[in-house]
């Protein structure tokens, strides 16, 4: 093949670009641009489509989508910003800043910074003089679309650029229905809607992407998918079994209260936390923890270690409850790269934020999704010639004779044979649709209705709904839901005479609030300070008192003093520690295909080579479960006074088929293979199966009835409970049709 | 009321049927149509009377939609230019309020400066005549007395400087006059820049004239009241503002800023009942939501609605109007007779023998009004009105035309200030709309 740029046409991109950008390349001393940046000029320079652009990360595709933008607005003379660049992290902001002011200066294009830390005065000059490109969280434009209006349209309105970077971040979340509809909201009010550019990383579906994109005109937005350059995977996966008995796997080291008192137990994260510093230290790498409870655990674990050692601690939580200093603190010390330094962290990493290239990427806890941990593993070998390398840790419970079938069948285990299976086939998880629709809509509703100062319904209909995010909402529903939001149960809308929508009572209060700007929710939380400095905040079900203790950012402390007022925390160093409890776990959903993928590994006999020692046993007994229980022919197998239905689908199937079970009367919990259906026997439970694989005609909406937890977001208290059940009747209907078949093949 | 014909000029004949038929109100001839409403315009004829007797008036008009509010407040302000007054008027809207922190009651202020009126500008822009009067007397007075033209000016504006900011009223009158005796243009029109409050920095504004501050947010009460007292010095009666559209007070999604709209309501009530102001009326046109409505409207606010509130006694076509407050009662069928007659001669330009129409059209079409929409006709005229004018308009225009076909056909839908909405790229799916543009909340 050629080498980059020089196909036919591409090498013609450079001389189309400014010549001070030409000039700014020159500079930076590339010998050439990458493929993917030629492409993407050519793309913008001499088309006016919309494109999405998708690479892995440090592909170039910032670059690639900003040298053509930057050259086709430099003489361009409107007031107003001429780009609008959409990210969903501040810290990705601050980044592309960097990366941008010294190219922009050159061509005297103002670039401002726009998120709720961004300095005012900058912001402020922006406001008198738009011009040039901002940079902007989704939150940000929302505050600007309510509190100033018409500021908004003379900013936003005359932009000729909308970039969205991280674009597959949007994809899934209630965050991604609210950025569509800014979006939908800022070309409603341009005289001549901005061209789109997406920025994201390699994605199972690009045609999701592309609706995404441009809903109205999906096939008008084209494609630019880089040529992978999949360096070399060193992979291995670690099996670590917990003592007996244990209730808390991320429980503080030296705490935790085994059979016999006093005499600490060692529990998996103990082991896992003595390789992982025996390994990583010296480098740069990044530890996925799963949730900010197993980061706090591992932080604290692996800060004892050096501590013990006597060597400078390398490693440092990095967590969504952390104060932003402490993880910019973290963030920079990776980019520079002097001190090695290891992140344990949440997924807040896995979004492209520039932390440079790590050497490695460990993982606690066997994933499920494989397109996080593509994301993941972006981080690392990115470096030409350079190895990604991947540990995967995975914790089984202890066996015992109380142990339960679902334990012995190792199910950790399989799924990470599963899913290293799937990354190197390749295979990535289309996104999941959000069910969050009626609650984002809503957020979504008072937000116009105080940009507008009031509008009539109709119109709002119009501005909102129609192709984009809330595209399954007709004009019944949406009377359905104004209606609710005007009850005297929610007061949250009410309408003038000449039937302009209004704030109500309720509405008014939630629009003033300053959480009003983002979907997300933002619970109370206790802010944790020492010396002045602000560490963080807990949520506020975190049970507080004065000489609590608190393991905290990678360090130990005391409760010295609390203000119920301000909602502070006073906190010292202390040497006992008790690891917070944060988010309520969410478990990510696993795809059909895991699941598939697991029965695979399941039925094979073929033992991987990156296993370790213990993991390849725990693969030998899950095995040896899956034969002795025959679930290769079988699907029910009883256990006490339960029976599990083996249904070897995803979440979202497993989820729909237990709903139908409730609707034939049968209480079950679901796990990852299947469901368990308590105190049934199998001959009981087979002629209600049967029954269910003759219901041809199953109607969805009928199952709905027996979801539980239906109403979800940030406004599920507003949502009308007929609403959230149509709306999870059109999102799961072709599964629901599916039950029948489902409950034939058991 | 119908008065002995008189000949209606061809320019304001065609003006009164363009406005009628599109649904809004005439800016000339309103007297040509006028019915109903006497003792109304009685108490207001009074309050113009009281505003240049160095005497101050505040009243709410208070009707529903179409009811008629602006084309009352215009006769009124009609009649008040006659008398020698000087009138601003503006519509409030969501950039256009009486309080704000980010310009908006400055670009009311400004709107309702630039639609200044005189009677013999009665369309508006008559800020720089009124100013140019005064100049000019000053000169005069000037000569005559053989001192400067300056002082005179201070002499004559000595009242408008006791008034927050009104030094710099004086400033700029002098900076007017400086522009004048210099052929200087731009001076000129920086003074009325100014005093139009369209400078937005007061380092501009120092700039050009010399000024410490400008007219802002924070001020538009106060320099309207110094307008009204250079009205005065000018050889006016005084000024008449008139507020129409007042319901986007109420439509503010914000709970304090209404508070604040309303706490500058109050000062103006109370000033104008209290005598603290002179030459100076407002007149504010609202829907009764706007001022009924106890969580959002006037009522809302515990000081205004104990003054506002309805003399308890007038009730069941008994009125009280000394109160601040005039609801605007519906028009009778006898009224609206005479309005569609009146409407008629419009169209014949006031001569019996060219009407377009026999007596009994007028009657059936009123029949007809009835059976379309109920008594709500009576309630709301601009719909009748305007179905009614372009009903002539076709028969005018087509001759030969029966008005019994015409009748059948004409559609008076129900008054609704239904809001007009840019809909954004596939946004609009004709036919599935219903629903919505009539949507109502329940009851």
């Amino acid at each position: 093949m050629n080498s980059p740029a020089s196909g036919s046409g591409l090498e013609g991109a450079y001389h189309l670009l400014h010549p001070k950008i030409r000039r700014w390349i020159r500079d930076q001393g590339w010998d050439e641009l990458r493929e993917i940046q030629a492409r993407t000029i050519l793309a913008v320079l001499k088309d006016d489509r919309d494109i999405l652009i998708s690479a892995t990360t440090a592909a170039g595709k910032t670059e690639a989508a900003f040298l053509p933008i930057l050259t086709s607005i430099a003489e361009r003379s409107a007031s107003g910003f001429s780009v609008l660049y959409i990210s969903p992290l501040k810290a990705l902001i601050n980044d592309q800043f960097r990366r941008l002011e010294g190219l922009c200066e050159s061509m005297e294009i103002p670039v401002v910074k726009w998120h709720g830390d961004a300095p005012q005065a900058e912001k402020k000059k922006a406001m008198n003089k738009p011009d040039g490109i901002a940079l902007i969280t989704p939150e940000s434009i929302e505050a600007m679309f309510v509190r100033r209006p018409a500021d908004a349209r003379r900013l936003l309105s005359a932009a000729e650029f909308i970039v969205i970077d991280e674009l597959h971040s949007f994809l899934q979340g209630p965050r991604g229905l609210h950025v569509a509809s800014l979006l939908r909201r800022i070309d409603a009010m341009a005289v001549r809607p901005a061209r789109r550019v997406g920025l994201s990383a390699t994605i199972g579906n690009l045609g999701q992407a592309r609706v995404w994109l441009r809903p109205r005109d999906p096939t008008n937005v084209e494609e630019l998918v880089a040529k992978p350059d999949a360096p070399e995977l060193r992979l291995q996966v670690r099996g670590y079994v917990e003592p007996p008995d244990l209730d808390d796997p991320d429980h503080a080291e030296g705490g935790g209260s085994g059979p016999e008192q006093n005499v600490p137990r060692r529990i998996a994260l103990d082991s896992i936390s003595d390789h992982l510093f025996e390994t990583l230290r010296g480098e740069n790498n990044l530890v996925f923890g799963g949730s900010r409870r197993t980061v706090e655990s591992t932080a604290d674990r692996l800060r004892r270690r050096s501590e013990k050692a006597e060597v400078p601690n390398e490693f440092y939580p990095h967590h969504g409850s952390l104060s932003k200093a402490l993880r910019e603190e973290l963030e920079d010390r990776l980019k520079e790269g002097r001190l090695p330094t290891t992140a344990v962290c949440t997924s807040t990493l896995e979004l492209g934020v520039d932390i440079g290239s790590v050497k490695s990427v460990a993982q606690i806890g066997a994933p499920r999704s494989l397109a996080s941990l593509k994301q993941r593993l972006g981080r690392t070998g990115r470096r030409r010639g350079t190895p990604s390398i991947l540990r995967i840790y995975l914790r089984e419970p202890n066996i015992d004779n109380k142990s339960g079938f679902l334990d012995r069948l190792r199910l950790n285990t399989i799924r990470s044979v599963a899913v290293v299976r799937l990354l190197l086939e390749g295979f990535v998880e289309e996104a999941r649709a959000a069910p969050e629709i009626a609650s984002t809509l809503i957020h979504q509703m008072l937000s116009v209705i105080m940009e507008r100062g009031g509008i009539g319904p109709k119109p709002l209909y119009d501005l909102l709904c129609g192709p984009g995010p809330f595209a399954s909402i007709s004009t019944a529903d949406f009377a359905l839901l104004l209606r609710h939001l005007g009850s005297q149960a929610v007061r949250f809308i009410e309408q003038a005479g000449d039937g302009t929508l209004m704030l109500g009572q309720e509405g008014e209060k939630v629009g003033q609030s300053r959480s009003f700007f983002a979907v997300f929710e933002s619970n109370e939380e206790w802010r944790l300070t020492t010396g002045g400095r602000t560490l963080g905040t807990l949520p506020i079900m975190h049970p507080v008192h004065k000489e609590g203790l608190v393991v905290f950012a990678g360090q130990r402390w005391i409760v010295q003093d609390l203000d119920e007022q301000t909602m502070t925390l006073v906190v010292v160093p202390h040497p006992g520690g008790v690891v917070p409890r944060f988010e309520p776990a969410a478990g990510e959903p696993a795809h059909d295909r895991l699941i598939a993928e697991m029965r695979k590994v399941y039925l094979a006999d073929d033992v991987p080579p990156y296993l370790d020692a213990r993991a390849r046993d725990l693969l030998a007994e899950g095995r040896d479960m899956f034969r002795e229980l025959d679930l290769e022919s079988r699907s029910l197998v009883e256990e006490e006074r339960d029976t599990h239905i083996f249904l070897w689908r995803g979440s979202q199937a497993t989820a729909v088929f237990s709903a139908a079970l409730a609707m034939a009367g049968l209480q079950s919990g679901v796990h990852e293979l299947g469901v368990t259906v308590s105190k049934i026997k199998e001959s009981e439970l087979r002629p209600i199966l049967s029954k269910l694989a003759e219901m041809r005609n199953i109607d969805p909406h009928d199952v709905s009835q027996f979801v539980a937890n239906i109403k979800v977001g940030k406004f599920r208290e507003q949502v009308p409970e007929n609403l959230a059940r149509s709306l999870w009747t059109r999102q799961n209907g072709e599964t629901v049709t599916g039950i029948p078949v489902m409950a034939e093949n058991i | 009321m119908s008065k002995a014909p008189k000949t209606i000029k061809p320019k304001e004949r065609d003006t009164i049927i363009q406005a009628l038929s599109a649904g809004v109100v005439p800016r000339v001839g309103l007297p040509h149509i006028q019915v109903g409403r006497a003792a109304e315009i009685g108490a207001l004829v009074r309050d113009i009377d009281r505003i240049a007797d160095g005497g101050a008036a505040v009243r709410f008009v208070i009707g529903d939609y179409g009811a008629g509010k602006t084309f009352f407040a215009n006769l009124i302000r009609l009649i008040a230019l006659e008398r020698k007054c000087v009138t601003v008027h503006a519509d409030l809207g969501p950039d256009r309020r009486i309080h704000a922190s980010g310009g908006q009651a400055r670009a009311l202020y400004s709107e309702a400066v630039r639609n200044m009126a005189t009677r013999t500008k009665p369309e508006g822009g008559a800020l720089a005549a009124v100013v140019e009067r005064l100049v000019t007397d000053a000169v005069k007075e000037a000569g005559e007395r053989q001192v400067p033209v300056e002082k005179v000016i201070d002499e004559k504006l000595a009242p408008i400087q006791e008034f927050v900011g009104g030094y710099d009223f004086a400033t700029v009158l002098k900076a007017y006059w400086r522009g004048s005796e210099a052929s200087n243009e731009e001076l000129k029109l920086a003074a009325l820049r100014w005093l139009r409050g369209e400078f937005s920095t007061k380092t501009e504004a120092n700039k050009s004239l010399g000024v410490r501050t400008i007219i802002d947010d924070d001020n538009v009460y106060d320099s309207l009241k110094s307008l009204a007292c250079l009205t005065k010095v000018a050889g006016y009666a005084g000024l008449l503002v008139m507020f129409d559209e007042m319901v986007n007070i109420y439509k503010l999604q914000n709970a304090q800023a209404r508070k604040s709209n309303f706490e500058q309501i109050l000062r103006i009530v109370n000033d104008a009942l209290q005598g603290n102001t002179a030459n100076i009326g407002f007149l504010m046109c609202g829907t009764p939501q706007f001022l009924l409505d106890t969580r959002r409207g006037l009522f809302s606010y515990e000081a205004l609605q104990s003054r506002l509130a309805d003399n308890q006694f007038a009730t069941k076509g008994l009125v009280d109007l000394s109160g601040p407050v005039i609801s605007l009662q519906s028009l009778t069928p006898e009224d609206l007779l005479v309005l569609l007659t009146n409407i008629r001669t419009v169209f014949a330009a006031g001569d019996p023998s060219k009407y377009l129409v026999p007596d009994e059209v007028l009657t059936a079409f009123m029949a007809h009004c009835d059976r379309r929409i109920g008594e709500a006709y009576f309630r709301t005229p601009r719909t009748t009105v305007k179905a009614f004018v372009q009903m002539l308009s076709v028969l005018e225009q087509n001759p030969g035309t029966k008005w019994q076909d015409l009748l059948g056909q004409v559609d008076v839908p129900a008054d609704l200030q239904s809001q007009q909405e840019a809909v954004p790229e596939g946004g609009a799916q004709p036919g599935d709309d219903d629903e919505l543009t009539s949507f109502r909340l329940g009851t």
